[in-house]
């Protein structure tokens, strides 16, 4: 006797058992962690859902979190969709961070004002868009796995950065910490309603629609799909492939460069250890809970947002261990693939003495 | 309202006045929150953090509502630190550097709570920063690995950044007087090889830097990260080590002759004893053996008695506050006289040291 996977004749998402199907296994995950390390679960649930949303600050700290989540998985999901696989959002998000700062740094001081926060966000896509560029130019020219060389690259915008704020950009005034100065006011990105949401949530959302549009209702979005579902197709129908791939691999970079400028210029107001946290590789996660949908990229990264900063509390209320939200991470990544399995094809118990199809 | 009534009611308020409920005669019970680097079994600095936050509770536990957060990066600071503050927590340690602006802005918001920051240099009206001057425990066992005849130490430095060097400048310094008073000889201008983490903690590095260390024939590995795995390292190759911060010891590397450690108890009991009587006030806290802000472990089997004493008996002088490990001359690297005779670095020079001693092999890189 074995267990075989089939594809079912009617197949397809629908949302109420799909939401079930992810939900309820996470819950019961979640439960049974709870009861080994000796808390309530459902005090730890609302432990947890009181932190995600109990107020307004709570709520405002989870759009905080979510921001770059969304830029960096739609810097995923947008590569992706031309199956190139975009592992590095990490470096790509430090190198937009780092070309943000030296313009906070050393051209905000200069610039008229309400001129600076336009030249940062340039500065945060141009940063991002340059790391992408080598991989991309190697994958068009030789095709040379993306894979490998975007994650490569991470490690050196890393190091990069800690050059920079160890050595020629460290704070005169700081004493020989690293890090550089405080950016001015000018180059501070505006925040709203009295808390940390900054500028970078209304980029995330627009850049959100953008893609949407772009990929689903443009001729350009249907040769990035055409040439990533089909590369022969797209060589009949002469569309050049190699130019296509380094165009989406630079928005990609971009857009986590965006992600790198919003955290410098908005939360940390400066370069500093603690800006290579994870949010590139999240964005992974983050892309293919979305299943690589720009609208639904936003709702994803919230729900992430909401188990880390509702995760938190956990530790500060119930005094749980600060690691039991990343297994509820887990949880739910395991869950919804499983759930994409299974939406599509069923587990049937197949006798030995019975002829396979 | 006749004259009877008003009679009683302020017979009733005076009463109420003079005899407090009694729940109002006992101290209020302080809230004190705390945001951690990392997780509190680190085996490092926010072990030690933790500790000191055991430590505080045992001597008040009764009095005292205690939280803390684990894994609270740059970016995360300011939310934890906020939320806190909202909750109305009394007093609020941000444990490590990156934790300053933060709090800064925090403290800005909720100016009737106490804020204690460590191991940076800003302070508010309701800030105040602490730290420890572990290069006193560092020059101890510096000067107990020259007392023992080590003269070719390799040591795993971690930031190049002014504590690091200090600690490596005081480390070297009492080598040289230990190397001096053991009556071996010595090459002064390089007992000690430094070489660099660029980070506090990252176990994988600190291994393989110590074996390459351990390989060009260093005697002893003398760890600086957070983590004990160069004196793990130096442990497995059969070379003595030098453990930092917690007790490397209790986390398997026995070959550790001693771990200068952080003591954090102490200095939380006391400010949250002053938060209690309205006594606290903002200030740059730094104090040493003389107020048990760090500790020396317990001496390995293969430490010989002498050598103890010797030790112990510069320690007993840190502990009376007399100091003069950075006492001129003293020269860098270079030859060029840093400290002149008959002076001593001040606490300014000591926080922003970026020069290396003579004798220290390496240099800082930037």
């Amino acid at each position: 006797m074995r267990l075989k996977l089939e594809k079912k004749a009617h197949s397809g998402l629908r949302i109420v058992p799909l939401t079930l199907m992810i939900a309820a296994p996470v819950l019961l995950a979640g439960a049974v962690l709870f009861e080994a390390v000796g808390a309530d679960p459902l005090a730890a649930y609302a432990v947890m859902l009181q932190g995600a949303l109990g107020n307004w600050f709570n709520c405002s700290e989870v759009l905080v979190k979510a921001i770059p989540l969304m830029l960096t998985g739609l810097a995923v999901a947008v590569a992706a969709r031309m199956q190139l696989w975009n592992i590095g959002c990490e470096g790509q998000l430090v190198c937009g961070g780092i070309f943000a700062a030296g313009f906070a740094l050393y051209a905000a001081d200069a610039l008229p004002a309400p001129a600076v926060i336009p030249i940062l966000i340039l500065a945060g896509f141009a940063g991002g868009a340059l790391w992408a560029l080598i991989p991309a130019l190697l994958k068009a020219r030789w095709n040379v796995n993306e894979i490998i060389s975007t994650l490569m690259f991470n490690y050196v915008a890393v190091i990069l950065m800690q050059h920079l704020y160890f050595g020629p950009w460290r704070d005169p005034m700081g004493r020989g910490f690293p890090g550089t100065a405080m950016f001015v006011r000018s180059a501070w990105l505006p925040r709203f309603f009295h808390t940390r949401i900054h500028l970078g949530l209304f980029i995330a959302l627009g850049a959100a629609l953008l893609l949407y549009y772009s990929l689903g209702h443009t001729t350009w979005g249907y040769r990035v799909t055409v040439i990533g579902l089909s590369p022969q197709a797209a060589r009949y129908a002469n569309f050049d492939a190699g130019r296509q791939q380094i165009a989406v691999l630079l928005i990609s970079g971009g857009l986590a460069g965006l992600a790198g400028m919003g955290e410098v210029c908005g939360i940390h107001l400066r370069l500093q250890q603690g800006l290579a946290v994870g949010y590139g590789y999240d964005g992974i996660i983050v892309a293919f809970l979305a299943y690589l949908n720009p609208l639904a990229v936003p709702l994803v990264a919230l729900l992430l947002a909401g188990l880390i900063v509702g995760g938190e509390q956990l530790q500060a209320v119930a005094h749980l261990p600060a690691s039991i939200s990343m297994v509820l991470e887990g949880c739910l990544l395991l869950a919804i693939l499983a759930a994409t399995v299974f939406s599509t094809h069923r587990l049937r118990i197949v006798r030995d003495d019975e002829e396979g199809p | 309202m006749n004259r009877r009534t008003l009679l009683a009611i302020t017979a009733i308020l005076s009463i109420l006045l003079a005899f407090p409920p009694a729940g109002r005669a006992q101290a209020k019970r302080i809230k004190v929150a705390f945001a951690l680097l990392w997780t509190i079994d680190d085996q490092g600095w926010t072990t030690a953090a933790y500790n000191g936050i055991e430590y505080l509770k045992k001597q008040l536990g009764d009095q005292i509502t205690v939280s803390y957060t684990e894994k609270v990066r740059a970016a995360d600071a300011e939310r934890v630190i906020r939320g806190y503050a909202r909750k109305g927590y009394d007093i609020i340690f941000g444990t490590t550097f990156e934790h300053m602006d933060p709090m800064l802005m925090v403290a800005r918001d909720f100016p009737k709570t106490v804020f204690e920051h460590c191991s940076g240099y800003k302070t508010a009206p309701n800030m105040g920063n602490y730290f420890a001057r572990m290069y006193q425990g560092e020059f101890l066992s510096g000067y107990l690995a020259g007392l023992m005849g080590f003269k070719n130490v390799g040591t795993v430095a971690t930031n190049p950044i002014p504590e690091p060097i200090r600690g490596i400048n005081a480390f070297t310094i009492g080598l040289l007087k230990g190397l001096r008073e053991s009556g071996r000889s010595y090459d002064a201008g390089h007992v000690n090889t430094v070489v660099w983490l660029k980070a506090w903690r990252d176990p994988i590095n600190e291994t393989t830097l110590a074996e390459t260390l351990i390989s060009r024939k260093h005697d002893l590995i003398r760890q600086m990260a957070d983590t004990p795995d160069s004196s793990l390292a130096a442990c497995a190759k059969g070379v003595p080590a030098i453990g930092y911060g917690a007790d490397a010891a209790k986390y398997g590397a026995k070959c550790v002759l001693v771990s200068p450690v952080w003591n954090w108890g102490p200095y939380f009991v006391k400010v949250v004893r002053q938060v209690q009587q309205h006594t606290w006030k903002p200030e740059a806290y730094w104090g040493g053996f003389d107020h048990h802000d760090i500790l020396l472990t317990a001496f390995n089997p293969s430490v010989p008695p002498a050598v103890r004493q010797k030790v112990l008996a510069q320690k007993a002088l840190l502990e009376k506050g007399i100091d003069t490990i950075f006492a001129g001359p003293l020269y860098d690297q270079h030859g060029k006289l840093r400290v002149p005779a008959g002076s001593k670095a001040s606490d300014k020079e000591l926080l922003t040291m970026r020069w290396l001693v003579k004798g220290v092999r390496g240099s800082i890189p930037d």
